[in-house]
C-alpha cells in the first residue's frame, strides 16, 4: 500500500517535476506552517511561564487559533511529503518519533487550552498545572522540530 | 532566477560596505561620549540605535567579504595569506560587533520600557564598542594590506591573525564533527520559530488582532525575538563559514540577506517607535502600524523562503 | 554517542540558556 502511495501519480509529480512549484513549494509551505505553529505555541508557553504578564490570557485565544491553522497546513503538506517517500518514512524510527511527539504536543496544547478557558469564560491566573504543561509543550515541540530536521541524516 | 549580483559586484559592494563597521562604530562611540558630556538622553538613544544599525549592516559586510575572496581567487598581486589574515580578523571583529549590537538593542529596549535609569547597559555598550572598534580597525588595516602595496610593510609578510577563532578552525570544527551540521539545522529552525513567534504576536496586535492586549505588553516579549535571531546568526555563520561556496554567489542567499536587513530594520522600529508603544489595550492601530506589521512578517517569511530555496533556486548542495 | 542524542542534548542546553538569558533581561525592566 505504501508502495502504491509512493508510485501514485501525485507522488511522481511531486518528486519528478522539475518545476519549482512541486516538491520545493510543498517543503517551503511545510516549513512556513511549522514556523507559524511552533512560533505561536512558543508565545503561549512563555506567557504561561511568567513572561509578559501584561498580556491578558483572554487574548491568547487568537494564538490558539493560529496554531490550529499551522497544524492544518502541516497536516496537508506533511501528508504530501509522506506520500512521496512513504515506504522509507513509515519504517523510520525518527519519523515515528516525530509523529508521536506531534501527537503529544497537540494533546498538551488541548490540555492547556482547557485549563485556561474551561468554560468559566474569563481565565484567572495561570495555574501550576498550566505552567507545567507549558514547559512540557516547549520540550515536546522542540523535539518534534529536531526530529524533523534529523530525518535527512538518520534512518 | 537570474543573479542580482556577480561575485565582482559583491567585491565592490564589500569595499563600499566595509566602511560601515569602522566609521559607524567610531561615530556611535563619539555620540555616546557627547551624550555623557552633554547629559543628553536623545543623543544616547541615537548612538544606541546607530550601534544596532551598524551591527546589522556588518552581516552583509562579512558575506560580501567572502564573496570578494572568491572573486579574487586567481588575481595577480593578491596574497592569499593576506586575505586569510584579514578574514580571520574580520571573523573576530564580527563576533565583537554582533555582541555589541545585541547589547545595544537590549539597552534600547530597556530605555523604551523603564523609567529606571539603565546606565549599566549603556556603559556596557560603550565598553564593547571600544573593543569592537579596535578589532575593526585591525581588520581594516589587514584588509588594506591585500591590495594597497603602499601601506604593506616592507617585509611583505602578512601579520598572522592567530588565535583560536579562525575561519579555518570554524570550518574544521563543522566538517570534522558530523553532529555539528544537523544540530545547527535543528537549532536554526527553532531559532527561526522563536523569532517568528515574537514577530507574530506584536504584528497581530498591530494588524488589529488581540485587541485586549496593549502593544507594550507584547513588547515585553521582544527579547525572545533577539534570542531566536542570535541563535540563527550563530548557526548561520557555521553554515556559511564551513561552505561559503554554496552561498556567496547563490542568488537565493543574496535575497535572504537583503530581507534579513529589512527584517532587522522593522524590528528596530517595533522596539522604539512612539506611536506603537503608545497603543493601549482596545486601541485602534494607526495605518503605519499595519504596514510595518505586514512588512515585518513578509520579510521574515521571505528570509525563511529564500533559506529553504537555497538548493533549488541557487547552486547550493 | 548517537547523533539524535547529541543533537537532543545540545538543543536542551540551548533552550535552557535561552530561558535563563530571557529571564535575566526581563528582570531589568519594571514590573508591568
Amino acid at each position: 500500500m505504501l508502495a502504491a502511495l509512493e508510485h501514485s501519480a501525485f507522488s511522481q509529480w511531486l518528486l519528478g517535476s522539475n518545476s519549482i512549484w512541486a516538491y520545493p513549494t510543498v517543503l517551503t509551505v511545510h516549513t512556513l506552517g511549522m514556523m507559524v505553529l511552533v512560533g505561536a505555541i512558543a508565545m503561549i508557553d512563555v506567557r504561561l511561564l511568567g513572561f509578559g504578564r501584561g498580556i491578558p490570557l483572554e487574548s491568547l485565544r487568537t494564538l490558539f487559533r493560529v496554531t490550529w491553522i499551522g497544524l492544518s497546513v502541516n497536516a496537508v503538506t506533511g501528508s504530501m511529503l509522506f506520500a512521496a517517500d512513504a515506504s522509507k518514512r513509515a519504517g523510520s524510527p525518527t519519523f515515528i518519533t516525530k509523529l508521536v511527539l506531534i501527537a503529544v504536543g497537540i494533546a498538551t496544547l488541548v490540555l492547556i487550552k482547557r485549563d485556561l478557558f474551561d468554560g468559566h469564560g474569563d481565565p484567572g491566573d495561570v495555574s501550576r498545572r498550566a505552567r507545567r504543561l507549558a514547559l512540557v509543550s516547549i520540550l515536546v515541540w522542540s523535539g518534534a522540530v529536531t526530529a524533523g530536521r534529523l530525518l535527512a541524516y538518520v534512518n | 532566477m537570474s543573479a542580482i549580483a556577480s561575485l565582482g559586484d559583491l567585491a565592490h559592494l564589500h569595499l563600499l560596505l566595509n566602511h560601515a563597521p569602522t566609521v559607524g562604530t567610531t561615530i556611535a562611540v563619539g555620540l555616546l561620549v557627547l551624550a555623557f558630556i552633554r547629559k543628553s538622553d536623545d543623543l544616547a538613544t541615537v548612538a544606541l540605535e546607530l550601534s544596532f544599525g551598524v551591527a546589522l549592516v556588518t552581516l552583509p559586510v562579512f558575506f560580501t567579504g567572502l564573496a570578494a575572496q572568491a572573486a579574487l581567487a586567481d588575481a595577480e598581486g593578491v596574497s592569499a595569506g593576506a586575505i586569510t589574515s584579514h578574514e580571520d580578523a574580520a571573523l573576530f571583529s564580527f563576533v565583537m560587533m554582533a555582541i555589541t549590537g545585541v547589547v545595544s538593542w537590549v539597552a534600547i529596549w530597556q530605555r523604551r520600557r523603564s523609567s529606571r535609569p539603565t546606565r549599566g547597559t549603556v556603559i556596557a555598550v560603550f565598553v564593547l564598542s571600544c573593543f569592537t572598534l579596535t578589532a575593526m580597525a585591525r581588520t581594516a588595516l589587514l584588509g588594506g594590506a591585500i591590495r594597497h602595496p603602499e601601506i604593506t610593510s616592507s617585509d611583505g609578510a602578512a601579520e598572522a591573525a592567530g588565535g583560536w577563532l579562525t575561519t579555518k578552525a570554524v570550518a574544521g570544527f563543522v566538517t570534522q564533527h558530523e553532529w555539528v551540521w544537523p544540530t545547527s539545522e535543528a537549532l536554526h529552525f527553532l531559532g527561526m520559530s522563536l523569532m517568528f513567534g515574537t514577530l507574530l504576536i506584536v504584528s497581530l496586535r498591530l494588524m488589529g488582532g488581540m485587541k485586549s492586549m496593549s502593544f507594550a505588553a507584547a513588547h515585553r516579549l521582544l527579547p525572545f525575538g533577539v534570542l531566536g535571531f542570535a541563535i540563527n546568526v550563530v548557526t548561520g555563520m557555521l553554515f556559511f563559514i564551513a561552505a561559503p561556496e554554496q552561498y556567496v554567489d547563490n542568488v537565493s542567499f543574496h535575497w535572504k540577506v537583503v530581507l534579513l536587513e529589512l527584517m532587522g530594520a522593522c524590528f528596530l522600529l517595533l522596539t522604539v517607535y512612539d506611536r506603537l508603544w503608545a497603543l493601549p489595550a482596545g486601541g485602534v492601530p494607526p495605518r503605519m502600524a499595519r504596514v510595518l506589521a505586514v512588512s515585518t512578517l513578509v520579510a521574515a517569511v521571505g528570509v525563511m523562503y529564500f533559506g529553504r530555496m537555497l538548493p533549488f533556486i541557487g547552486n547550493a548542495f | 554517542m548517537p547523533l539524535p542524542l547529541i543533537t537532543g542534548l545540545i538543543v536542551l542546553a540551548t533552550l535552557a540558556v535561552v530561558g535563563v538569558v530571557a529571564y535575566l533581561i526581563d528582570q531589568t525592566v519594571d514590573r508591568d
